[in-house]
């Protein structure tokens, strides 16, 4: 099970609202994708999830109970897993390192590490042939497979993404969607993918919702979305 | 020149290595130079002056009440040090959140000890000879704690996934947090095991180098000399960094005289400072 249901989320920075009562679920198994023009609040959604922001109101469940209180690095064990916006690998940890580190709430079972190793290396062989490499030393897609991998050895239920494709060129683009589609398809990984590249997002996902200035503006099936003109308006609408 | 003077340096090396390696402990997951770390050092030397100098207490006792005081200290100096730095977001909150720890705990001990110096009969009583050169036990005790300090931290960096997560904490804290590493753990932890390390050192030290309870600032910035000489950071640099200046400090006063030690070592400090601006094993440190 990893449902994940956040209800009536509000968050400020200072003053302003970054979300007002967002409510948004993902249920086991799914593929949905949050999509919105920039400052909409897709990365504060996402970072709420993950334990690093606390909200002025709202609650957050996963696999139905509560964790709106529980400790950000509490959470990855329950099983969420995040690849955060920009990537954030450790450039001065080895490639290797990078990857252990994603293993950090499974490290007392060294067994089975040591395989999510291997499988990481068998699904993106790249990662392999730099292992030993400073990991600041990776191009852009490698770095893109390197933060994704990391977050997959801690082996999430759900794994939230947030605008993997940004700075990648368009071929590596679809090759790192080919890779989450896999993901979702063979291992049966739940997703929450925030992209700015609505049309692709819309494509992959099942279902979609579109924020706009910390709410959800359009919910739906994304084979409705794909054509729905208020789609493309909400990345052209102001956000403040 | 005489092997005293060798031996002599050596062991205020050791002395400085050690608190530059106290504060490296505490830089590592933080990034942060603790101005504060070397009251630490004043209150090693006072419990040793008050458990063992006045009170007669047995070693043990005074050796386990020193840890668990040291940790208390490490314990509210984070808070005292990290609550400023997380509330105002500024990059510059640590300089004056440390300094005013510093001040503060240096207050409190001016008003328990005022005109007293820290000084207690040796631990141990007992001289070594090594060619001549004398070398008392409770030095040598401080050279050996030197050693064993960088080794354990020196390994326990580069071996253990623990090690490796207080490395990623010091590059990005929430990045870490989302892989799962307990961040405001591991940060409350160094500020207690780099206390107690700096605490004993001082309670090892004090009978035999003479400590005022207004000093820490002074150790302080020799531990900080120290880890900017050898690289900030790196446990490397910083027993490197104390060896120099421990040995440097000491061949000065013998050739020219008491005062031109501190100049030295500040000289030897500016000119490293243009010539290796990171230190002999420091790395450049990136902004975030
Ligand atoms: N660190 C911050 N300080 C102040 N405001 C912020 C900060 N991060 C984000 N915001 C504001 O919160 C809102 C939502 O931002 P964000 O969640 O990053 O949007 P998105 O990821 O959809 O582009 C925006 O208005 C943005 O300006
Ligand atoms: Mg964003």
């Amino acid at each position: 099970m990893s449902d994940l249901r956040i209800e009536g989320l509000t968050i400020t920075y200072g003053g302003a609202k970054a979300l007002d009562n967002l409510s948004i679920e993902v249920k086991t198994g799914e593929f949905v994708a949050l999509l919105g023009a920039n400052g909409a609040g897709k990365t504060t959604t996402l970072r709420a999830t993950s334990g690093l922001m606390r909200p002025a109101a709202g609650k957050i469940f996963f696999d139905g109970v509560e964790i709106t209180k529980v400790p950000g690095h509490k959470r990855t064990a329950l099983g969420i897993g995040h690849v955060p916006e920009g990537r954030q690998i450790f450039p001065d940890h080895t490639v290797e390192e990078n990857l252990q580190l994603g293993t950090f709430v499974r490290r007392k079972h060294r067994a089975e590490t040591t395989q999510s190793l291997e499988d990481m290396y068998g699904l993106f062989p790249r990662l392999k042939e730099r292992h030993k490499q400073a990991a600041g030393t990776l191009s852009g897609g490698e770095a893109q497979m390197l933060a994704i991998a990391r977050a997959l050895m801690s082996r999430p239920k759900i794994l939230m993404l947030d605008e993997p494709s940004l700075g990648l060129a368009p071929q590596l683009v679809l090759e790192l969607f080919k890779y989450l589609k896999r993901l979702h398809a063979e291992q049966g990984l739940t997703i929450l993918l925030v992209e700015q590249q609505a049309r692709l997002a819309l494509q992959l996902a099942q279902r979609a919702y579109i924020l706009e200035r910390g709410a959800v503006k359009i919910e739906g099936k994304s084979k409705d979305l794909i054509n729905d003109p208020r789609v493309a308006e909400a990345y052209l609408g102001t956000a403040s | 020149m005489s092997l005293q003077i060798w031996i002599d340096g050596l062991f205020a090396g050791s002395v400085f290595a050690i608190i530059a390696l106290s504060m490296t402990i505490v830089y590592q997951p933080t990034r942060i130079m603790n101005f504060a770390q070397g009251e630490g050092f004043i209150l090693g030397a006072a419990l040793g002056y008050q458990l063992v100098g006045v009170w007669k207490w047995p070693l043990i006792q005074s050796l386990v009440v020193l840890v668990i005081a040291a940790a208390l200290m490490g314990f509210i100096m984070e808070r005292m040090v990290m609550l400023p730095v997380q509330l105002s977001g500024s990059k510059f909150a640590w300089i004056i959140a440390t300094l005013a720890a510093a001040m503060i705990f240096q207050s409190a001990f001016n008003i328990k000890y005022v005109n007293v110096t820290f000084s207690y009969f040796d631990l141990i009583e007992k001289d070594i000879s090594i060619f001549g050169a004398k070398l008392s036990v409770q030095k040598l005790l401080v050279i050996l704690m030197m050693i064993i300090v960088f080794i354990a931290n020196d390994q326990f960096l580069k071996r253990t996934l623990w090690g490796r997560s207080i490395r990623a904490i010091a590059h990005n804290p929430d990045t870490s947090t989302i892989l799962g590493i307990p961040t405001k753990p591991v940060i409350k932890l160094a500020f207690i095991t780099g206390t107690i390390v700096i605490a004993l050192v001082g309670f090892l030290a004090s009978p035999v180098i003479i400590v005022a309870p207004a000093a820490g600032l002074f150790f302080t910035i020799q531990g900080f000399t120290a880890a900017i000489i050898g690289g900030v950071g790196s446990p490397k640099g910083a027993v490197v960094g104390g060896l120099m200046i421990g040995i440097l400090d000491s061949v000065v006063r013998s050739w020219l005289g008491g005062t031109w030690g501190l100049f030295s070592t500040f000289f030897v400090l500016a000119v490293i400072l243009i010539l290796k601006p990171n230190g002999f094993f420091g790395k450049r440190v990136e902004g975030r």
